[in-house]
């Protein structure tokens, strides 16, 4: 249920009502339009997977042994040769020359180009995709067909996630609702030492009742901070980037203890390069509850350039491919396939791929710039608040 | 007689007074502010990163390591600098043959304001060569690429020949080239000059210039004025506590530049040419100087300062510190080529490496993707010259651009007011679609990589 | 001190070892067994020596070497007596181990110093040869580094000694540079730098009396003020009798407390009055209070003596307001886990940093004792102490000792937090002290006590435990309050605050508890104490200044050993007498 017996209900016209030293957090009487605000920092973001057995007909992708050798072989490598290549390779004998193949693996006009930077260059390994029938997100075209899922939680049919369906059958990328993917959330440690933390702020007149909300998004200027145990901190204050580029706001509802979404537009936020430079979701979905800690917990979805995802898990090159990743230019014409948004006027080519993050946030305060200054909205302020 | 000292003497103390009232405004007239620091290098005399700070590394990490470690003296092309041992008393013994070996740095017909420890020598031909503290300049015929020394390139420092895009090690790795005995590269960096313990002398980029720091590498500052009368001069308590003085040990005596001064309040403190040093609060890490405008009668404790354009100052951005603007306060960006870090410190402040020799390879073509019309260069005027990490480049279209630390610099329209920064990490990816075209980002590259946008520190 | 003394010291049986040490050494430098010399004084009773705390001795060998020196070693704990580790500090020797690692530091000490790096300021003067002796060279830097480590000057026998030791390993050795290191060492172990010690004098004004020798006031001021040696001016005024004379005295004092280390001075006091040497170490359970942790700690006795500076240094504000104010420091830290929106302005990566806060006035939170140093310290890992609280603000704020736990005694009802029937402290604390043998003692802490029950063992507010809402009524020696607020109130109003502070700072300064002869001194800077304001400066001046504060006092004949200033008209000895 959408309540807090810890948060004190103070009333503030708009979000930039209290001044950070000595504000006087008094109870008053309301003023017409008066909202009540919460804030609060995201602390993690991982693609939602719901992998099960015999989700991957003939099994999860190959290693990277296995794979480079069929490479070699689609490049026109003797059998005995690839198969001496490997071998050597395998052992790190090889001299980097399988790398070095590996590299330049693509072909343009006959002629050998880096492979990861042009993965249309590269002969599509035929990768294989998940199957499932159950993932988790939302219908965002109000479609349901052959390619979509039935949500396992709410049974909501034509859930979209077509980023699982082309990444799920690769080691790294598998998880389920309780296990984080291995690569997201590799990435997301990383990323979250140093890069400016994303925040959200919704504001309703009640927020311990069912009712109309508004939800902004916005990138701090500051990356998260931990406690001890490694967990985002509560209660730290984070002044939101006056960047015009991570701004979005969104219409949303509280209903049976659940925040949503319900204006399903454009959410942008910057990300640390490491997390392909932005996140861009179209036809944003979003649904979150409450944990028994304070924190909010659930999903948020939309379509998104696939682009940026490739450049995301391709930016570490064969290093990448061979320690995490898996086979790259064979997941480049994956997500191509699998892609089903923003068709390209010229080529027809999708440009966008559902997708469905698991996402956890932890209340904080935000401030936000009035007048030159950082001012701290309401932000629903814990009992020291009072 | 007793009246007329006694008119003399109030006269005297009058006068006294009127004098004591100004002394403020003198000290902040004088002394050790920025406009009176010694400049680094004259007009036409660039100074240049060596080894894997100039930007050939294979690796970040590698790059990021070494800022700033070695940087030597260059003409206005970027190519090092030398002396040698056999020109004494100013005189340039390297003629005819020599000098086509070690070829003369001449000097231009306009060299700007003097710059202390710089001058030009005449030549027997009636030629002018720069001369560094009364020693003649040449540079190297082996030199090709900007930041070699001794005929050895950066893009080969101790790694051998590079191979592919960017290159892979193979085959032994070759010996450095000494340099001929009797000949050395003038280097800018590390700075030859006697220090007590605790003391350094380093590059800070938010004083743009070399200053004192302490061994952390906390900037240090100079008062100009009396240190026991610290608290006048700071005017209240909360000010005055922002000021610490750089205590000595009590054993300790006077030591070149560095003398010491006993205050009444039982601190023995060291000052720099007769200055008390300070260190300020509000730097909270090392590289910070957070200190320089916050109060008139204390500037940072400099070496050298750096040669910036006149219409180019430094500014305080909202969230990452100092930057590059133009005189209006508009942000000024350089376009960057993206290595892969494992782990982040993209985001951080400062968390994105200085790769002079990646910004020459960019140019000043931009090979923008989005927002292109957003953008624009900033121009030189046509007079334009290079000093110390600034160089000019001539555009496509005749014009001429600034560079700084190697990357041409930029302004872009989103940004509205003084201190914004929005056009900051803007990336385009250069990931071929297709299997008929090649791609070029303009840099080596061994897999997907990015051009980006980024503010120019200083 | 007397050489008697000094033997007696040594002789101790816990410091057989030592003297097997001190043999060992003796044997290799003479110069050893100069710590048997006779003092200058003609007769001393009641001499006083205090090891330095670990933070003196660094502040000594910084001061006097630089604060590049790094020490290499660590410190015994130091004990506390009577409430502080100033008087802790004169009732403790060095142990086999503690010894050991005072020469580690030495000698680590003395080799940087000496390094080619550093001797270019440490050791100024340059000798003949670096390969062999020269006298006149590591005369000149022996007696100038040894008067700021002893605290005064050299004896003539001792700097004689001092350098033929260094002139002996430097011909061994064939080295200027090791035979001064070796030198310095042997001064950094001795007793005459590890320990202050207090000497007297005839006093040539009044005959057949003693007086305390010059560079005894010296140490004695310079450490009460600065908690650091005494500085080269210091030193003079010492040499030139000025100390002896009351303006002569007042001099050094102003100039002393003028000076930016006097902040160093109070916090190094409030700090060991308070016991925040016990912050560091604090931990609390992680899965009960996750945000609690070692930063949190350090911070929070960074905010309580910031607090303690800006109030009764900076503002020269009343000291009982310690226990009303709403003015604080914060950092970000520590602004989550009071619940509180602080903006940090400063780039991404930047360390946190320290603002002034104050807390409106309608919060409930203000004063020392709602801070996280003092609740989270006075608690239990995973979950709060009202009796643990109420006795740490009777001994800690109004001196007022209560008495340990008797032996086995059952607190599994207190322990319970998930009682279902007993929720709160309070409840659990009330079934508690159902049991007469327990009652008495808890009536003395638990009222004030369950007043900060709002801040959990981790200082976060709540207003409810287990879903009841927390009652803070209480009483303080019979005045009335509703919560922490009126807590602080009434701690502000209570007599007992403020002679507590004077007895505090009078024996930490002494290092030593007070005699019955000095009570009237006591009761004088308790008088001026209050009619000057409460004013901590001028207290620090009264006692500095005081003729008192440098009496030789003989040493009390088969006291008891009394507690400070627990006295017969405390409210507390009529609780426990009843």
């Amino acid at each position: 249920m959408w309540r807090s017996s810890n948060l004190t209900r103070s009333v503030a016209t708009g979000f930039a009502s209290l001044v950070v030293c000595g504000a006087a957090m008094t109870a008053s009487a309301k003023p017409a339009q008066a909202l009540e605000t919460r804030s609060y920092a995201m602390a993690w973001f991982t693609a939602a997977m719901n992998s099960t057995e015999n989700d991957c007909p003939g099994g999860v992708h190959p290693s990277i042994q296995v794979q480079y050798h069929k490479n070699l072989l689609d490049l026109g490598y003797p059998p005995a040769e690839a198969a001496k290549l490997i071998e050597a390779y395998v052992s790190g004998d090889d001299d980097e020359q399988v790398s070095d193949i590996m590299l330049m693996r693509g072909r343009i006009n006959g002629q050998p180009v880096n492979g990861y930077a042009h993965p249309g260059a590269v002969v599509d390994p035929q990768l294989t995709h998940v199957t499932a029938k159950e993932g988790f997100g939302f219908n965002l075209d109000g479609k349901d067909g052959p390619m979509n899922f039935t949500d396992p939680l709410t049974k909501e049919a034509g859930v979209d996630n077509q980023l699982s369906r082309a990444l799920g059958c690769s080691n790294p990328f598998r998880g389920t609702y309780n296990v984080k993917p291995g690569l997201w959330l590799f990435r997301w440690s990383t990323m979250r030492d140093t890069t400016p933390a994303w925040l959200m702020t919704i504001a309703g007149e009640d927020l311990d009742t069912d009712g109309p909300i508004t939800v902004i998004f916005d990138r701090a200027m500051e990356h998260l901070i931990f406690n001890g145990d490694g967990e985002a901190r509560p209660d730290i204050t984070y002044r939101a980037d006056t960047d015009p580029r991570n701004h979005t706001v969104l219409k949303g509802e509280i209903k049976d203890g659940m925040i949503r979404i319900t204006e399903h537009g454009r959410l942008q936020l910057m990300q640390d390069i490491l997390g392909g430079g932005q996140l861009v979701l179209d036809k944003t979905h979003m649904r979150l509850t409450r944990t028994n800690t304070g924190n909010l917990d659930g999903f948020l979805a939309g379509f998104q350039p696939w682009e940026h995802l490739y450049f995301e898990i391709g930016q570490g090159g064969p290093a990448s491919e061979d320690m995490s990743t898996g086979e790259l230019p064979g997941k480049w014409h994956l997500m191509r396939k699998m892609a089903d948004y923003d068709p390209d006027p010229s080529t027809g080519q999708n440009r966008s791929i559902s997708a469905t993050y698991r996402v956890e946030f932890v209340p904080v305060f935000v401030a936000r710039m009035k007048n030159g200054e950082f001012v701290v909205g309401n932000d629903g302020a814990g009992e020291g608040g009072k | 007689m007793r009246k007329v000292s006694g008119f003399w003497l109030s006269s005297l103390g009058g006068i006294g007074a009127l004098v004591c009232a100004a002394m403020p405004a003198l000290a902040a007239s004088s002394g050790n502010r920025a406009e009176f620091a010694p400049l680094a290098t004259p007009l036409g005399i660039q100074i240049q990163p060596l080894g894997t700070a100039a930007g050939y590394t294979l690796s970040a990490e590698a790059a990021a390591g070494t800022p700033h470690v070695s940087v030597v003296f260059a003409n206005e092309k970027g190519m090092s600098l030398y002396t040698s041992d056999a020109d004494v008393d100013g005189k340039p013994m390297c003629v005819d043959e020599c000098a086509k070996t070690f070829i003369p740095a001449l000097a231009p017909a306009n060299t700007g304001p003097s710059v202390e420890g710089w001058s030009v020598v005449d030549r027997s031909d009636g030629s002018k060569q720069w001369a560094l503290r009364g020693k003649p300049l040449y540079t190297y015929v082996k030199d090709v690429d900007i930041g070699s020394v001794g005929g050895n390139s950066p893009k080969t420092w101790g790694r051998g020949e590079l191979v592919g895009p960017r290159g892979y090690l193979r085959g032994p790795m070759p010996k450095d080239q000494p340099l001929p005995d009797g000949w050395h590269a003038a280097m800018f960096f590390p700075v030859e000059k006697p220090l007590p313990p605790g003391f350094r002398v380093r590059q800070v980029e938010d004083v743009v210039g070399l200053v004192l720091t302490n061994q952390p590498g906390h900037t240090l500052y100079v008062l100009d004025g009396d240190v026991n009368k610290e608290k006048k001069i700071c005017g209240n308590m909360a000010a005055c506590v922002q000021w610490q003085p750089v205590a000595a040990p009590r054993v300790s005596a006077p030591y070149g530049d560095f003398g010491l001064v006993s205050r009444a309040d039982g601190i023995k403190q060291w000052t720099y040419k007769g200055k008390g040093l300070y260190t300020y609060a509000g730097d909270l890490v090392p590289m910070d100087a957070n200190g320089i405008d916050a109060h008139a009668a204390w500037s940072p404790a400099y070496i050298a300062r750096h040669f910036a354009p006149p219409n180019v100052k430094v500014s305080t951005s909202r969230k990452l510190g100092k930057v590059w603007a133009t005189a209006q306060g508009q942000t000024l960006y350089k376009r960057q080529g993206y290595i892969y870090q494992s782990g982040s410190g993209h985001a951080a402040r400062r968390g994105d490496t200085v790769r002079p020799a990646v910004g020459r390879d960019i140019g000043t073509n931009p090979r923008c993707r989005k927002e292109c019309d957003m953008w624009h260069p900033f121009l030189a005027p046509a007079n334009a010259q290079a000093s110390g990490y600034w160089d000019v480049a001539t555009r496509a279209d005749g014009q001429k651009q600034w560079v700084y630390q190697g990357y041409a610099l930029w302004t872009y329209d989103g940004d509205k007011v003084p201190g914004d920064i929005n056009g900051n990490d803007t990336f385009d990816f250069f990931v071929g679609q297709d299997n008929k075209t090649v791609i070029d980002p303009g840099i080596p590259y061994d897999w997907p990589t990015s051009l980006y946008w980024i503010v120019s520190f200083p | 001190m007397t050489c008697e003394r000094r033997i007696t010291l040594f002789k101790k049986p816990r410091q057989i070892h030592l003297l097997g040490w001190m043999a060992g050494l003796i044997a290799i430098t003479p110069s050893l067994a100069l710590a048997a010399e006779k003092p200058r004084s003609a007769e001393t009773v009641s001499p006083l020596m205090l090891r330095l705390t670990s933070e003196q001795y660094q502040a000594v060998v910084a001061d006097t070497f630089g604060a590049t020196i790094t020490l290499g070693g660590r410190f015994e704990p130091d004990p506390r007596v009577d409430g502080l580790l100033g008087i802790g500090a004169s009732k403790v020797s060095v142990s086999t181990d503690g010894l050991e690692q005072y020469d580690l530091m030495a000698r680590t000490i003395a080799d940087q110093v000496v390094s080619k790096e550093q001797r270019a300021i440490t050791v100024p003067c340059k000798p003949a040869s670096e390969t062999a002796a020269d006298d006149a060279c590591a005369r000149q830097f022996l007696e100038s580094a040894g008067q700021f480590l002893y605290r005064r000057p050299l004896t003539d026998v001792e700097l004689t000694a001092r350098v033929a030791t260094a002139r002996e390993v430097s011909t061994k050795l064939g080295s200027f540079y090791d035979g001064l290191s070796w030198s310095l060492a042997q001064i950094l172990v001795s007793p005459q730098f590890l320990f202050r010690t207090v000497e007297f004098e005839p006093d040539p004004k009044r005959r057949g009396q003693l007086r305390m020798t010059g560079y005894s006031k010296a140490s004695r001021l310079s450490f009460f003020l600065w908690n650091a040696g005494p500085d080269e001016q210091l030193l003079e005024a010492a040499l030139k009798g000025d100390l002896h004379t009351p303006r002569g005295l007042a001099r050094q004092v102003d100039r002393m407390m003028a000076s930016p280390r006097l902040e160093q001075g109070v916090r190094a006091f409030f700090s060991d009055m308070l016991m925040f040497d016990e912050l560091p170490a604090l931990s609390k359970d992680p899965i009960i209070y996750p945000k609690f942790s070692a930063k949190v700690a350090v911070d929070s006795r960074e905010q309580a003596l910031r607090t303690i500076v800006d109030l009764t240094l900076t503002n020269g504000g009343d000291y009982r307001d310690l226990f009303v104010t709403k003015k604080t420091f914060l950092t970000q830290n520590l602004a989550s886990v009071y619940k509180i929106p602080l903006v940090n302005n400063v780039p991404n990566g930047s360390p946190d940093t320290w603002q002034a806060f104050e807390f409106p006035a309608n919060d409930p939170r203000g004063g020392l004792l709602s801070q996280i140093s003092f609740v989270s310290l006075h608690s239990h890992a995973g979950r709060s102490s009202p009796t643990l609280r109420g006795k740490a603000l009777r001994e800690v704020f109004l001196c007022q000792p209560v008495p340990a736990p008797p032996a086995a005694v059952d607190f599994q009802i207190v322990q319970d937090t998930s009682n279902p029937v007993y929720k709160t402290a309070r409840d659990r604390l009330n079934a508690h002290a159902q049991n007469p043998v327990c009652a008495g003692c808890h009536k003395l802490t638990d009222p004030m006590g369950l007043a900060l029950e709002n801040f959990d063992g981790g200082g976060a507010y709540r207003t409810t435990e287990n879903g009841v809402k927390i009652d803070t009524a209480g009483e303080l020696d019979r005045i009335k309050f509703e919560d922490a607020e009126g807590l602080g109130r009434a701690l502000h109003d209570h007599p007992a605050a403020a002679s507590c502070v004077v007895n505090r700072m009078s024996s930490y300064g002494l290092g030593r508890v007070t005699t019955r002869q000095e009570n009237q001194w006591i009761d004088a800077l308790k008088a001026d104490f209050a009619k000057q304001g409460y004013k901590i400066p001028a207290l620090v001046r009264r006692i500095a200044t005081s003729p008192e504060f440098y009496s030789y006092v003989p040493a009390p004949a088969a006291e008891p050993v009394r507690s400070t200033m627990l006295n017969s008209s405390s409210p507390l000895t009529e609780e426990v007498a009843k």
